[in-house]
């Protein structure tokens, strides 16, 4: 068992630790948020989630489907931890909450080929990204995304060398114990390295970004006092549970 | 008073501005010219908040009504640059043009912070260069981060006046100044949604932190730029943001031609 990237709950930022201890912390509760870049995320990034929008991706507003990838950005006051609470709006029935494969980036990525893009990928984590319901993609969502709490990472991040296949990663969302979502990194329109090229042909990654690689064609949701887990083989499993806004 | 970050002798350093704008005294007390410095984004920002269609002239210009809700859109740390910087105008960017804007610093984060206590919250105000590509629109979370997340295309400065400088933010004439020429002019009295309004409506849904920055949208007037464009953002009371504009060997330099 190798070491993984995470960060004590107090402490300033994250540092390596064994396996072992890292999951005797996450037993505890005792881990916290273990990003701290710019987040971004990445959504129509299937067939599938295009295909959910049929033939209004022809039609107004979008009038044509999309050309670059369509990315969003998580907040700084989104990030939420291992074993934390995410809190429902008062109003709202139901979140989605959308399990994630997230890419943290090792090394400056500036103009980055997709050749050699893998390179500048430190490791992976999860993050489940929670959001209200919409089914508009064109304005930014962000009221929708960006509330307190409404980006769970962790439970840490495993480097690049001990995950051997993002590309065909298998996410599964649980909810109460019971599976409600499934799907698998095979099925990107744009693969890690791709999004990777695309991404930083305007924008630069730093060390410490995160990119969260595509959301779920069909994504699970949850409600006050439900407890959610994401899991994705060799990166272990983020559980949350979700509490109403008074609590 | 007006606070400026630059780096100069080796060093990134702190400064306050004198009222003509050519000294900067640092926190030691050394005075430095401001031709010698490098100027900075005067704030390391945390959470950048853009607004989009916010003065009810440029919505009709661009053939929207005014929304009924803010059009807030983020953006990240990459896109900032400080006073008299260069940014790449593509080649293919024909239709790249600039947004002059007053931006608001958060100073004392919050939740849910109401509108008549929301002036508490500000530490100070800046210029930004909002600018725009409009080739790479796109229908999807638009505008879209290809549009207005690009590197090195929001200039920002040269400095932050302090809250308590500016008697009336919300009554402040802007320009821009397009190689001598005036292009763009209006004034924050024209704002869709307000400072206030925007401080609470924000912190409404998430937690307002020290640092964070709020980019509060353009008025009527915007034409497409040329590589070589000296442009000027302009605040009354707040400063004056001078950017150029440098195609794509220029801007890459000998790297790109070697």
């Amino acid at each position: 068992m190798g070491e993984v990237l995470a960060r004590v709950l107090g402490a300033p930022s994250s540092t390596w630790l064994d396996q072992a201890h890292a999951e005797s912390l996450a037993r505890d509760g005792a881990l916290g948020a273990a990003l701290s870049g710019t987040i971004y995320g990445v959504v129509l990034n299937t067939e599938t989630q295009q295909a959910s929008l049929g033939p209004a991706l022809s039609q107004a507003p979008y009038k044509a489907p999309p050309q670059a990838p369509v990315l969003y950005i998580k907040t700084a006051n989104t990030l939420n931890r291992h074993g934390g609470t995410v809190f429902v709006p008062d109003g709202i029935n139901a979140l989605e909450v959308n399990a994630a494969l997230t890419v943290v980036i090792g090394r400056t990525a500036c103009r980055t080929p997709e050749s050699q893009a893998l390179e500048h990928v430190l490791g992976y984590t999860i993050a489940l990204d929670v959001c209200e319901p919409h089914t508009s993609y064109y304005r930014p969502a962000i009221r929708q995304r960006c509330r307190d709490g409404f980006l769970p990472v962790g439970p840490w991040t495993v480097p690049a060398g001990d995950f051997a296949a993002p590309d065909a990663a298998e996410i599964v969302v649980e909810v109460n114990g019971a599976e409600r979502s499934r799907w698998s990194t095979s099925e990107l329109v744009r693969s890690i390295p791709r999004l990777i090229a695309d991404i930083s042909d305007f924008m630069t990654l730093q060390e410490g970004d995160a990119l969260l690689v595509g959301l779920a064609p069909r994504p699970a949701t949850a409600r006050v006092g439900d407890r959610v887990s994401a899991q994705v083989e060799g990166l272990g499993r983020l559980d949350v549970t979700l509490a109403g806004e008074d609590q | 008073m007006r606070r400026a970050r630059i780096a100069w002798a080796g060093g990134v350093h702190e400064a306050a501005v004198s009222a003509n704008g050519q000294m900067l005294t640092l926190a030691d007390g050394r005075r430095v010219a401001e031709t010698e410095v490098v100027w900075l984004p005067p704030v390391k920002p945390g959470t950048i908040f853009a607004l989009g269609l916010n003065y009810a002239d440029h919505a009709a210009e661009l053939a929207f009504k005014a929304p009924d809700e803010p059009l807030v859109f983020l953006k990240g740390p990459n896109s900032l640059l400080g006073h008299k910087a260069i940014t790449r105008r593509p080649a293919d960017a024909n239709q790249m043009h600039y947004e002059c804007e007053l931006g608001v610093v958060i100073g004392k984060g919050g939740k849910k912070i109401r509108r008549e206590n929301a002036y508490d919250h500000v530490a100070g105000y800046t210029v930004a260069n909002d600018y725009a590509i409009r080739e790479y629109l796109e229908n999807y979370y638009r505008p879209n981060l290809r549009v207005k997340i690009r590197d090195g295309c929001t200039p920002l400065g040269p400095w932050i006046v302090d809250r308590e400088d500016i008697a009336d933010p919300m009554n402040l004439s802007l320009r821009t100044i397009v190689n001598g020429e005036t292009v763009q002019q209006g004034s924050t009295a024209d704002m869709v949604f307000d400072i206030p309004y925007l401080i609470a409506y924000l912190s409404d849904f998430m937690t307002l932190s020290p640092g964070d920055l709020i980019l509060t949208g353009t008025p009527h007037g915007v034409v497409y730029l040329n590589p070589g464009d000296v442009v000027t953002t302009e605040i009354e009371g707040v400063g004056a943001l001078i950017n150029t504009l440098a195609d794509d060997a220029a801007f890459y330099g000998l790297a790109e031609r070697a």
